[in-house]
């Protein structure tokens, strides 16, 4: 077992554990710092899958924006009379049944395509080198063939900004 | 050269918009300014004659449009012809606007009527200089809208807007013809490029393709230049403004044909030429026993027109173009100086009835004379005009149409048929009749006393006078351009002068018979003459007499039209009516009604059928949300039921 | 190297707690991290197949959008989870049920 094949095991653990802990724990806060320990799970997983870039955006956004922010909305929606923001679970065995399935159809779907051996996989697996920075790569992308959805995410982002501030806004509407 | 082109053709056009967009705001209405256009393409007109009347032409065209691999060309071609017209008609038009600033003046729609003025005439300079039949064409029906407009300009009086309806709707007739011909042509010869058929054209043609072609053209003329039998617009065409009936006259719209049949000479073969010859003839003797006893100043003008047209079509129909085109010329000038002399004496009469508060006819011949005492200065004009039109000697009348007689002579003695020695003749006897008729008006307007019912005599009589220089300058202008001197040093013959020369082709004239032409000629004319005076004198109108009623009725043509044209066309529509309304109709009820029945049955099925599947859907969606009812309202429940759904589908799918 | 099973299983599994986060849990908020936890384990399986496309690098540029989208929809969601706070006094969605027919 190389070191690689141990860390992957090490960051699938922890991300898979904390993800379990996000769908467990009662405290909502608690919720959220689980979930920041499955973001940098992952950001560990795209580092082994070679994506290096990936994961510090991984690290910066989602860590560092998108958590922050549900934080803020877990102090901004609790009664001050509560001790801590909990918040209990209902449906468990509805949520079984959905969630098994799933898995169900999705482990059945891994093992009869068995992706390891489709042609181009196996084609593009005998001659893998690229363990050099995907940083160039992306940029160069961003800015020729990509250049349309780069521009439209930048004006999705700021209708998003201007839409939750708006909607956010105090007074406008009830 | 494209400039001085430009400044020709632009500036009636220029004065047309202007007038009409802004005319409101300017100063006197803006007169000045179509004047001052006027006067600009008149100078660029004179300049290009200077140019190009020594030699040599200009011939500019560009891509118009495409169709297909069809190519369609326009531009503008400049001869000798084109020089000549265009001078005439930007001169003819300048006079006639300085003299409507006074005849017109206090009209209500002033500015309409020297935009519309310009239109007209740019519309006739399009013609003269457009290098293609199609561009021609357009301009031609530009002519054609123009004078509806101007005839048509009094439009409240009741005869107006009818004549000018008339006259659009003849010359709708003839300009159908004159499509087709352009049709023809442009399917014989692949182009209406005038320069091409005109001087490179080898005529391929089959027989029967250029006689259509060639009626087709003249379809055009028999219509706009007022050919038998299509003469009846012109004299009714009279309801216009006297200066518009002037430039109508003499120098744009009749014009136009005459014009249009030198210009497409080479297309018209020898029995297209006979045809024409022919209905010249016809068309000339009619117009002037027609003039003959007419008792409105302006009617009896009218046919003299008419007839005067049937002269210079029959010259292109005896195969002399120039002499035609020499006649179109100098009847311009003598026929807008009538006409402009007509309305002074109208004018003169209507403010001296304006002044006594006394209304009548101003037009009526039988109802005027003595004015030469009043009027001395229009006298003379009027004279000098009308003794042109007389055809005596000295004056450009005589030379013009001794060339046109001298060429039916010929073309007579070249014959083989002693009936086409009715051709001449003809022409001889309407020399006479022209002589009587210009005769007897000259002596009923201005000599004699003055014929007015007793009570009201003297005071009109005595409030006549002489009108502004600006009508008497242009008349003073045309008066002189009626002298021989303008066109041919010898006053008996125009064979050697400068116009006849430039459109005469073979230098070697024929000049036999020449002294018998203009002996016989001038002793119509002089009969003529003497027969109105001994008929003047004898103080009788003789319009009840046969030949009265024949000629005041213009050969009963109008009733003619009537009877032969409007009844069976009006018949015709009571058919086309009746099966519009009893076949057509019903079947469209029918399908109506059809469509009706249909319709419920469709409806039947929708409502039962359609409708009831809906209802059955809709139905069992209720039912089926009643399942989820346990937890009505939470976004997680239909979430899960639509993953179950997700799983249940994709069980489904695989399996 | 990795199996690329081994990637799908992982990420099928991060999907199925997502699920099960968003059905069971009762506070919108978790509701959302159940939501981003979807989205990290689809961009999961984005990136491992595109280890295989080395040069064209399609996955983790279509990675980078959804994580573009993600922040987006994050900024918005809890915008109106603030408003709907403020309206109904409360984040629990079982209590929410203004959808009731």
């Amino acid at each position: 077992m190389s070191l690689v094949t141990l860390l992957f095991y090490v960051f699938a653990l922890l991300t898979v554990g904390s993800a379990l802990g996000v769908l467990l724990f009662r405290n909502v806060l608690y919720a959220a710092f689980t979930l920041l320990l499955t973001f940098l799970g992952l950001a560990g997983l795209y580092v082994l899958a070679g994506a290096d870039l990936l994961a510090v955006i991984q690290i910066v956004i989602y860590v560092g924006g998108i958590l922050v922010l549900l934080v803020f909305g877990v102090m901004l929606t609790q009664r001050t009379s509560q001790e801590y923001p909990a918040s209990r679970s209902h449906n468990h065995l509805l949520g079984l049944l959905v969630a098994g399935g799933l898995f169900t159809l999705f482990l059945i779907m891994i093992v009869q395509v068995n992706a390891e051996h489709l042609g181009w996989i196996a084609s593009a697996s005998s001659n893998a080198a690229g363990q050099q920075s995907t940083l160039a790569g992306i940029g160069l992308k961003l800015m020729t063939d990509a250049v349309l959805p780069f521009e439209v995410a930048g004006i999705l982002l700021l209708i998003a900004l201007i839409g939750a501030a708006y909607i956010a806004g105090k007074g406008q509407n009830r | 050269m494209e400039i001085l082109l430009a400044s020709i053709l632009l500036p009636p056009l220029l004065s047309f918009l202007l007038l009409f967009l802004v005319g409101r705001k300017l100063p006197r209405q803006g007169d000045w300014l179509a004047i001052g256009l006027s006067g600009l393409s008149f100078l660029a007109a004179l300049f290009l004659f200077v140019r190009i009347w020594p030699g040599g032409e200009f011939h500019t065209q560009a891509q118009w449009f495409q169709l297909a691999s069809y190519s369609f060309k326009a531009g503008f071609w400049v001869d000798k012809l084109s020089v000549l017209m265009g001078l005439l008609v930007t001169f003819i038009s300048l006079l006639v606007q300085i003299y409507s600033t006074a005849y017109m003046q206090g009209e209500l729609r002033y500015r309409h009527y020297f935009g519309y003025l310009g239109l007209f005439t740019f519309a006739m300079l399009g013609i003269v200089l457009a290098d293609s039949l199609l561009l021609l064409f357009i301009f031609w029906e530009l002519v054609g809208l123009s004078s509806y407009l101007l005839i048509g300009f009094w439009y409240q009086q009741i005869e107006a807007p009818l004549a000018s309806r008339n006259a659009f709707l003849i010359n709708r007739i003839g300009d159908t013809g004159f499509l087709i011909g352009i049709m023809l042509v442009y399917l014989q010869f692949g182009t209406s490029d005038l320069k091409f058929l005109t001087t490179e054209a080898m005529l391929p043609m089959r027989t029967s393709w250029s006689l259509v072609v060639g009626l087709g053209i003249f379809c055009g003329t028999i219509a706009k230049s007022a050919q038998f039998p299509l003469q009846i617009w012109l004299p009714r065409a009279m309801a216009g403004p006297t200066p518009v009936s002037a430039l109508i006259h003499a120098a744009t719209m009749v014009a136009a044909g005459v014009f249009l049949l030198v210009r497409t000479f080479p297309l018209l073969d020898t029995s297209v030429l006979t045809i024409i010859a022919i209905t010249g003839t016809i068309t000339a003797f009619m117009g002037a026993v027609a003039a003959l006893f007419q008792t409105d100043i302006k009617r009896l003008l009218a046919f003299s027109t008419i007839s005067q047209l049937g002269y210079m079509v029959m010259a292109v129909g005896v195969g002399a173009p120039g002499a035609g085109l020499f006649h179109l010329l100098t009847h311009a000038f003598f026929k807008a100086g009538l006409f402009l002399c007509a309305g002074i004496v109208i004018h003169a009469l209507h403010e001296a009835a304006h002044r006594t508060h006394v209304h009548f006819d101003a037009q009526d011949m039988q109802r005027m004379g003595g004015f030469r005492k009043k009027l001395p200065f229009t006298f003379v004009c009027y004279t000098l005009c009308g003794l042109a039109l007389a055809g005596l000697p000295f004056f450009s009348g005589f030379l013009s149409k001794d060339a046109i007689l001298l060429a039916a002579f010929q073309w007579a003695n070249g014959q083989s048929s002693n009936l086409a020695w009715l051709v001449p003749s003809l022409g001889f006897l309407t020399a006479f009749l022209t002589a009587f008729y210009i005769g007897r008006q000259l002596l009923l307007v201005f000599f004699g006393e003055w014929r007015r019912e007793p009570k009201h005599n003297q005071p009109v009589y005595e409030n006549i006078e002489e009108p502004p220089l600006v009508m008497r300058g242009p008349v003073a202008l045309l008066a002189a351009l009626s002298v021989f001197l303008f066109f041919s040093l010898n006053p008996f013959d125009a064979g050697n002068g400068w116009l006849l020369t430039a459109f005469t082709n073979d230098a070697t004239v024929n000049h036999n018979g020449h002294t018998i032409v203009v002996v016989l000629s001038v002793l119509l004319s002089l009969s003529g003459l003497g027969a109105a005076y001994w008929l003047v004198m004898k103080k009788t109108f003789a319009m009840h007499s046969f030949l009265g009623q024949l000629s005041i009725r213009n050969w009963y043509l109008e009733e003619a039209f009537q009877s032969l044209v409007v009844l069976p066309a009006k018949f015709f529509i009571r058919i086309a009516h009746w099966v519009d309304s009893y076949i057509i109709d019903k079947i469209v009820d029918f399908m109506g009604i059809f469509t009706v029945v249909f319709a419920h049955i469709i409806a039947w099925i929708d409502r039962i059928l359609v409708d009831g599947l809906v209802r059955l859907t809709a139905y069992t969606a209720g039912r089926v949300g009643m399942l989820t009812r346990v937890k009505q309202g939470s976004i997680q429940t239909y979430f899960v039921v639509a993953l179950l759904g997700l799983i249940g589908w994709v069980i489904w799918v695989v399996s | 190297m990795i199996p690329l099973d081994h990637y799908l299983l992982l990420s099928a599994i991060l999907f199925c707690i997502g699920v099960a986060a968003i059905v069971t849990r009762r506070n919108a908020i978790v509701v959302l991290m159940g939501i981003e936890l979807i989205l990290n384990a689809a961009n999961l399986n984005l990136i491992a197949f595109s280890r295989f496309d080395p040069q064209k690098l399609q996955g983790q540029l279509f990675a980078l959008f959804v994580i573009v989208v993600a922040a987006a929809e994050a900024a918005v969601a809890l915008a109106i989870l603030i408003k709907v706070y403020s309206h109904f006094q409360t984040t629990e969605l079982d209590q929410i049920n203004e959808l009731r027919g």
